[in-house]
């Protein structure tokens, strides 16, 4: 028996993942049931060890599980026949398995297990190098089309070339990845066929899924990114981090911005938003015969943006004006109600919808050098309001990024980096928690859906969720590295 | 001896007698000085009624009066009496001697009277010293035929044999000859006799059997046997050995003195003369003829010379005790006082029963009948119940705690005598108590009290009926709704202890009875009880954050076992009585101990799969000093049970006061017992007399155990070292007592339902899962469930209502499905590999749904199901999905890499004791239930599961029920269907209500 082991690129940033091939030959005259290529039993096992021999991680189907999926890690073995002189191949990329691998040198091989057999085997050990990726941008897109998913859009440098790294989670358990994919070339190119503009008048964003399809799998996968110039808007999907070629490219419309909130439904109709100095928000139907106009509807003006989502039936709009405004529209713009749903004289720090809870989350503060929050989430219902109040949040120096979400259980979640390049983690019920340090941003995402993940970004880590996990005496921030 | 002396001012008196006549005494000049003379003062027993018949040496039996014959003078004594009067004379005073004086009336010659005084006390002499031959022979020597019939009227009267004559005069005629032939027939036919001739004729022979009756009636009057007359005679010191009798002839008449040639049945006599030490004659008699041949007269004899001797009559004992009882049981039988009486029948004859510790004395007082003090033997019967005026014993029967008791029985003049008895305990039995003092329900008008009492009855320890106390009853109240169907919420928050008339009807018609308590401890020390305490669950997610033990403290009661002991008396033979009045306010101590527990059931290493549970359960139950022989083992109170530091551990499974009605619970530091005393108030607590009882509170910890040993404790009365000594009681250990079995807590818990999502295939290994609990005292019970598919306790309009409300489905596209979890079709595997195909239906039915509206579902269900069954652990055996083909990896390999495959998402224990447990675990069925309804009593994660635990486990256990399998542990023990966990020790004190979050608790069991 050998094993064979080979690698795309060995050397990558910590953004993105590691591809790897393998081929296990059986060049004995022996024919072998082994769990086969599309067994998740842990009998094929990547190994990657620090360049002073020690163990830095083991990845296989059941961290791949682990880190997929928040059900139990399924053991059961799949077996297949492999033949006197066969061979098996696998292409496989690690996001699913792992984080990303942290900065450094390292080497990975892989062993191939089955104990009945007698079979234990090594294969080639393959030199890697993983540099450190700065990141710069991000975007992130909940959305549940068939599976709910949590997608990022990272953009960074690394050693002076730009990457843009495409990855969709499980938003159950968004600790590995269904892909990564990177949207340049290997030579750092840009990707001939991706267009994504960073730089622009607006960062690129993702459309939602505005439907619920479950006859397929493949829908959840397919992820549509607009971004814009100066003067014109590119739409693009992505399906598992490949682009398609067709790219929608349409002029902007003049005098007015375009918002980060867009839909799509299941004929990949795509649904833009533009927005006056006034606060009218446009509706424009995006095709490749350009922008077509839909409808338009009256918002305040707000320092920052309203969140838009839409569903099977209707779209709603939450704008941070003076508190809370909450319109419901039907999909023809025809509005149904508009509720002042929360008043406040602070100022909004972010407003955004999670669509799995149907609420609105609305962040207000007293500036980055003030220490009071409001945090609001807004749902199901228009008049059902949870709040948390901080009143002198305990923390030195001015805040820089602040991200929230409630879990089901209705409790609230925050994360606050500071001018003191430190990143905190607060409950409602408890005192802070420090998640990292060292940086001057970390892009912080808190994601609930059940337990509590906190996505940031860490020099020599990448772009991470972080599982925090309760106790009886506490929690604490899980690295998970070397879990299983 | 110098005399007595007294002195009044100024003078001197020196009392003297004849023997200080060489003394010289030493006077102070100047002053007065008496002297005075006295006589020796000897103590004279006249058998004046021992007549004899004029010229006859032989003393009679008893006396008959002159006027008629056969008559029994009823006023004198008897002859044989006064003999027995001078055993009893002797044996009272053994420093006294003993001098026989025979007398003669003056009629006749003086030498002949003489030798006749002397042949009379040779006569009386013979039969108190039971010399038969010589008797026989001074009878047969000088009698006169009166003797022979006076002597045979006796016996008739007497035994009752045909030997009466009344011939008289001094003839031996054919009557007296066929009364003696009779007595000869019958003498020779009675059992304690022998066989003479049968002739008729009193001689040789006859005058023997005399004297046997003569002994045998001896004897009977001093109450004993013929051979125990020997006793009596060795208690008899002669003046003289030599000279045991003086004939004193004619000399000393006491009728008509000075008189000759008088005939005086009173100057025939025999006296029987005691002298103290001291006051013995200066002079001996010349012989045994006392100054012979003289008339001397009482002024020259050394006995009678009146100028030398006072004299005191020994007043005989008319009134004997003989016999009374040791002891008795009153009111079970009677009292019996042997009475020998004679010469009474006139006089007023009491009896009185004291107690030199009851402060009323006489406890009773009664005049004998006529019957009872006419002459003879008599027995009087009392039954034990007392007459005083005053005192606790008014009206009501004596009982051992005045004990000793004095029976005295006396006459208006001189005569009297007493005998002592006593009252005795003789064993208590401890059983269960009634929880009133009547042992009925009280009044529903007293609502409190009379909800108490029924949750009580039903097992739900609603606390001591009457007294509020310790929150008890408001937690049992809703511990009982908790558990009824029609008041059972599904927000534990909801409930409150409100009275309301939904829960009295419910306990008026004894619903949800359960035994609290099982086994046969009381009755037998062999034995073991199970107290059954509820297995509590939690309620709500956030509860299962929260401490276990804190919870249980804030909803469960302490049991509640009221304890009793029945007293019982000693009756004569010996045996046990119940006698409630007799018992009295005797105090009982309740004591309490704590055993070693049997860890050997528990798993070690030893077994196949290296569980360390005994290691750590030993090492937990040693602290706080416990295991250490002689402190138990119990959980101590810093962990959440109730067990005292060392020797302060005598008072705690008790509650103190009168929470108990009628007792009340005290404790001795000094002793360190508590203890009760027995009810007495037959009044108001009449179904409590004579008992004493306390109320036990156990721990609620699972696997404490207790022995309860009751003993009668004498402690604080006057008399304690008498009863102890009564009782036999030696030290603390010898007390009367009663000894329990063991009474050990358990928890108790019940799989109320069985659902399936579909039917299990596999064996669901109930038997085992018990078997898991049973080894932390929680008695599982997997019998006694029903079993319904899934559409029977959840409506599809229910359950597309979650899905719809708790993820992205429509409801119109959701079906409740009877075999399998998921109710929508799931997506087709397009061109995605095997196990991306796999990733993704985990994603699709376990992230994205399942785990979607579990809670949602448990709480649907939970409350269609609890409105039939309240309480109880339902499980519920589910697949994920249905089963499809995985295909290898379309559109180019389309062969299946599986087909029927079914994702296995996970086994919960969820809150409201609810289970699911997927059917698709690879795991053996009773370690994924067990795990779960671990979960359910709070028990967290410890190795390979997610929210892992360490700190609530024993570190070096790794084989714990609550770790997942693992296929890639270096334990290899660890691999999925492989895996055969226990409990390790941290979860099984956990279980059994230990709070393990206290500090000590050990982290590991090295």
């Amino acid at each position: 028996m050998e094993l064979v082991l080979s690698v795309n690129n060995p050397n990558v940033n910590t953004l993105e993942c590691l591809k790897v091939g393998l081929d296990l030959y059986n060049e004995g005259g022996t024919a072998y049931r082994l769990p086969g290529p599309y067994d998740l039993s842990g009998a094929l096992t990547f190994e990657v060890y620090r360049m002073d021999g020690t163990l830095l991680r083991q990845m296989s189907g059941l961290t791949r599980q682990k880190m997929m999926s928040k059900s139990r890690v399924d053991p059961t073995q799949t077996f297949e026949d492999l033949p006197a002189g066969g061979r098996w191949r696998w292409d496989i990329n690690l996001a699913s398995y792992y984080y990303p691998l942290p900065s450094g040198e390292f080497e990975i091989g892989a062993v191939y297990t089955h104990e009945e057999s007698g079979i234990n085997i090594r294969s080639n050990r393959i030199p890697i190098r993983v540099s450190s990726a700065q990141l710069s941008d991000i975007a992130v897109l909940r959305d549940a089309p068939v599976l709910d998913g949590v997608t990022l859009l990272l953009r960074g440098k690394t050693n002076n070339t730009q990457v843009t790294i495409l990855r969709q989670h499980n938003a159950q358990r968004p600790l590995s990845a269904w892909y990564s994919e990177q949207l340049e070339s290997t030579n750092g190119a840009a990707h001939p066929a991706a267009k994504i503009i960073w730089g622009g008048p607006g960062r690129p964003f993702f459309a939602a899924a505005r439907f619920f399809k479950t006859t397929s799998f493949e829908p959840t996968f397919c992820k549509w990114i607009i971004s814009s110039d100066e003067t014109q808007l590119y739409a693009q999907c992505f399906r598992r981090g490949q682009p398609d070629q067709e790219i929608i490219t349409v002029p902007l419309p003049a005098g007015r911005k375009l918002l980060s909130s867009a839909y799509y439904d299941e004929q990949d109709h795509l649904t833009v938003f533009f927005q006056m100095h006034t606060g009218t928000i446009d509706a424009y139907d995006l095709t490749n015969e350009g922008l077509i106009f839909r409808f338009a509807h009256d918002v305040p003006a707000t320092p920052i943006p309203p969140a838009i989502r839409a569903d099977c039936d209707f779209i709603h709009i939450v704008i941070p004006w003076r508190g809370v405004l909450y319109h419901r529209l039907l999909l023809n713009g025809i509005c149904e109600e508009k509720v002042q749903v929360f008043s406040s004289r602070m100022m909004p720090y972010s407003c955004d919808i999670n669509p799995a809870l149907r609420v609105a989350k609305v962040l207000f503060y007293d500036g980055p050098h003030g220490r009071s929050l409001d945090l609001i989430i807004v749902g199901p219902e228009p008049r059902r309001i949870k709040r948390m109040t901080i009143d002198n949040l305990q923390v030195r120096g001015e805040l820089r990024e602040m991200s929230f979400d409630c879990d089901p259980d209705g409790r609230l979640h925050l994360m606050v980096s500071t001018s003191r390049q430190r990143l905190y983690y607060f409950r409602s019920w408890d005192r802070p928690v420090l998640v990292a340090s060292g940086q001057e941003r970390f892009f912080p995402v808190v994601h609930a859906p059940s337990g509590v993940y906190l996505g940031c970004y860490q020099t020599d880590f990448g772009y991470r969720f972080l599982h925090f996990q309760r106790t009886v005496h506490g929690g604490r921030v899980t690295i998970n590295e070397g879990m299983l | 001896m110098s005399g007595k002396s007294g002195s009044t001012e100024g003078t001197d008196e020196v009392l003297l007698t004849r023997r200080d006549k060489d003394k010289k005494f030493e006077c102070k000049a100047g002053h007065s000085h008496t002297f005075r003379l006295r006589r020796y003062l000897v103590r004279w027993l006249e058998i004046e009624d021992v007549l004899f018949h004029y010229d006859s040496a032989v003393m009679m039996p008893d006396s008959e009066s002159g006027d008629e014959p056969g008559t029994i003078d009823q006023e004198r004594i008897t002859g044989l009496s006064a003999l027995r009067a001078a055993y009893l004379q002797a044996g009272d005073n053994p420093e006294q001697k003993l001098l026989l004086a025979g007398h003669t009336d003056t009629s006749g010659d003086a030498k002949s009277n003489e030798k006749l005084s002397k042949q009379r006390t040779e006569n009386v002499l013979y039969v108190l010293t039971g010399q038969k031959n010589e008797w026989v022979k001074i009878s047969e020597d000088r009698h006169k035929n009166e003797d022979i019939k006076h002597i045979l009227r006796w016996v008739a009267r007497w035994k009752g044999w045909p030997c009466h004559t009344d011939s008289t005069g001094n003839i031996y005629d054919e009557k007296t000859r066929a009364a003696v032939k009779a007595f000869q027939k019958e003498f020779s036919n009675t059992g304690d006799c022998y066989a003479i001739k049968v002739d008729g004729n009193a001689g040789k022979e006859t005058w023997g059997a005399f004297f046997h009756l003569y002994m045998q009636r001896l004897a009977e009057l001093s109450h004993t046997d013929v051979a125990g007359l020997e006793v009596l005679r060795n208690k008899l010191h002669w003046l003289y050995d030599d000279l045991r009798r003086v004939g004193c002839g004619e000399y000393h008449p006491t009728d008509m003195p000075g008189k000759d040639n008088f005939k005086s049945q009173k100057n025939r006599r025999v006296e029987l003369l005691f002298y103290d030490p001291g006051e013995e004659p200066l002079n001996r008699p010349s012989g045994d003829i006392c100054h012979k041949g003289g008339k001397g007269g009482s002024t020259t004899c050394p006995i009678y010379n009146p100028a030398f001797y006072d004299y005191e009559y020994i007043v005989p004992k008319r009134l004997d005790i003989v016999k009374a009882d040791d002891h008795f049981a009153p009111g079970h039988e009677t009292l019996e006082i042997t009475l020998q009486i004679e010469g009474l029948s006139s006089s007023t004859v009491t009896m009185e029963i004291t107690s030199p510790h009851y402060s009323s004395n006489p406890i009773f007082k009664q005049e004998l009948t006529a019957d009872e003090k006419s002459d003879g033997s008599h027995t009087i019967v009392w039954d034990g119940k007392a007459n005083c005026a005053a005192g606790d014993l008014k009206d009501t029967w004596i009982h051992p705690l005045y004990s000793p008791y004095n029976v005295r029985i006396y006459d208006s003049g001189k005569h009297s005598d007493q005998a002592t008895f006593k009252v005795l305990y003789h064993s208590i039995t401890l059983r269960q108590g009634p929880w009133t003092p009547d042992e009925a329900e009280p009044l529903k008008s007293d609502e409190k009290a009379w909800v108490q009492y029924k949750l009580n009855e039903l097992g739900f320890y609603g606390g001591p009926v009457g007294k509020d106390t310790d929150n008890y009853l408001n937690r049992a109240i809703i511990r009982y709704k908790a558990n009824h169907k029609s008041m059972h919420q599904i927000d534990y928050s909801k409930y409150n202890a409100d009275i309301t008339n939904e829960l009295k009807s419910a306990l008026a018609k004894g619903d949800n009875k359960h035994v609290y308590i099982d086994g046969d401890a009381f009755a037998d020390p062999a034995k073991e009880s199970r107290i059954l305490v509820e297995g509590l669950t939690y309620e709500s997610k956030a509860e299962f954050s929260t401490n276990k033990a804190d919870k249980e403290k804030g909803r469960l009661n302490l049991p509640l076992i009221p304890v009793e002991v029945d007293i019982y008396l000693r009756t004569k033979k010996d045996e046990k009585a119940l006698v409630p009045g007799g018992v009295g306010p005797v105090r009982i101590n309740w004591r309490f101990t704590d055993s070693d527990e049997d860890i050997s059931i528990q798993y070690t290493s030893e077994h196949k799969k290296p569980s360390r549970t005994r290691t750590y359960i030993e090492k937990c139950l040693k602290l706080r000093d416990g295991r250490n022989g002689t402190n138990g083992d119990n959980c101590h109170r810093d962990f959440g049970g109730i067990r005292e530091n060392g020797a302060a551990n005598w008072h705690t499974p008790v509650f103190l006061g009168d929470f108990y009605v009628p007792y009340k619970v005290e404790k001795d530091d000094g002793q360190k017992v508590v203890f009760s005393k027995a009810c007495v108030d037959v009044a108001k607590y009449g179904k409590r007399l004579g008992k004493a009882g306390f109320l036990f509170r156990p721990s609620n910890i699972a696997g404490d155990d207790y022995r309860i040993k009751a003993e009668i404790d004498f402690t604080g009365l006057p008399n304690k070292t008498d009863l102890e000594s009564f009782h036999g009681v030696a030290d603390e250990a010898t007390r009367i007592h009663a000894e329990s079995g063991v009474f050990r807590i358990w928890r108790r818990a019940r799989v109320a339902m069985r659902v399936t999502w579909p039917p299990r295939t596999n064996s669901n290994q109930w038997i085992e899962i018990a078997e898991e609990f049973k080894k932390t005292y929680l008695d599982a019970d997997v019998s006694s469930f029903v079993t319904k598919k899934i559409s029977e306790v959840l409506s599809e309009n229910q359950y597309k209502g979650i899905v719809a409300d708790n993820t992205e489905h429509k409801k119109k596209d959701v079906k409740l499905f009877d075999d399998s979890l998921v109710g929508v079709n799931l997506p087709a595997q397009d061109s995605m590999n095997a196990a991306e195909y796999r990733m993704a239906l985990k994603t699709f039915t376990s992230d994205n749904y399942w785990d979607k509206i579990v809670y949602k579902l448990r709480e649907q269900m939970s409350e269609n199901i609890r409105k039939e069954f309240p309480n109880g652990f339902i499980i519920v055996e589910f697949l994920t999905h249905r089963p499809v083909t995985v295909l290898k990896s379309p559109p180019g390999d389309k062969s299946v890499a599986e087909s029927n495959y079914v994702t296995w998402s996970f086994s919960i224990g969820l809150p409201d004791s609810m289970i699911f447990a997927d059917q698709r675990d690879p795991d053996k069925v009773y370690y994924v239930v067990a795990h779960e309804m671990g979960h359910n009593f709070w028990l967290k994660h410890w190795e390979h599961a997610g929210g892992s635990t360490p700190m609530d486990h024993d570190k070096a256990d790794h084989n714990c029920m609550m770790s997942y399998s693992n296929s890639k542990c270096s334990h290899t023990h660890h691999r999925p269907k492989e895996y055969t966990p226990h409990f390790c020790g941290q979860c099984n004190l956990k279980l059994r209500g230990w709070n393990i979050d206290s500090a000590d608790i050990p982290a590991d069991s090295l």
